[in-house]
């Protein structure tokens, strides 16, 4: 087994690369669209309890959910970072705005 | 049985990457303000590190309840830090109920069409 980075294009075996582009592309269909799969294995891997299932309903609002946290996350950061005149939103401009992001949420 | 749920681990963490990325890009090429890579991952792993917990209070909430599965009144109790998070998560479900009602209807509606038919033939 090799170690995988976050950035999946340093991926070297282009099978399972191609494998996590598919996987991955199918969750940002979800997240813009509306299906669940994705999002359920998500969050059922968190789940402590065997028994323990996600509804469908449940699954859509949660995939708006984070979607929307997301955003915010983005928005956040990006006004930050025009409040500091940057043209480019960098990591201290997410580090400003996470704790009060966390709180929201 | 762990490298597999290892593995899993990885894929979920690099699909929340990459759809984190596609939504960053987009929000970047309409304020007119890119993201950094480190902004994107570091907004990635924190979306997952969140999972965690919203999976955490979701099975809270159903158990309980005395539930076995997280249904959608658990999702509108995850959502009520903030007024306006709540306000647009109760709406959308609302949207969701009235899709379902009208496609009820839209099948009954189909099926009532069928029976005449056959019933004809």
């Amino acid at each position: 087994m090799y170690l995988l980075s976050l950035n999946i294009h340093a991926v070297a075996d282009p099978v399972h690369r191609a494998h996590r582009y598919n996987f991955a592309k199918i969750l940002f269909s979800e997240l813009t669209i509306q299906r669940h799969e994705t999002v359920s294995k998500l969050l059922s891997s968190s789940f402590k309890e065997d028994k323990t299932r996600l509804s469908g309903d449940a699954a859509l609002l949660m995939a708006e959910l984070l979607k929307v946290f997301v955003q915010e996350a983005a928005v956040r950061s990006q006004k930050q970072a025009e409040s500091e005149d940057c043209d480019q939103v960098d990591i201290e401009h997410f580090e400003k705005i996470l704790p009060q992001l966390l709180l929201d949420f | 049985m762990s490298v597999d749920k290892d593995e899993t681990q990885q894929r979920l963490k690099a699909a929340v990457h990459y759809t984190v990325g596609r939504l960053c890009q987009r929000m970047g090429e309409d304020h007119r303000r890119e993201f950094s890579r480190q902004v994107i991952a570091a907004i990635a792993e924190t979306a997952f590190r969140q999972c965690d917990v919203f999976a955490k209070d979701l099975e809270a909430f159903a158990r309980h309840a005395k539930r076995s599965t997280v249904s959608s009144e658990d999702v509108k109790l995850v959502a009520r830090r903030s007024t306006a998070l709540s306000i647009y998560i109760q709406n959308k479900s609302e949207e969701l109920n009235q899709e379902q009602r009208d496609l009820k209807k839209k099948n009954a509606g189909k099926r009532k069409s069928r029976d005449t038919e056959e019933s004809r033939e």
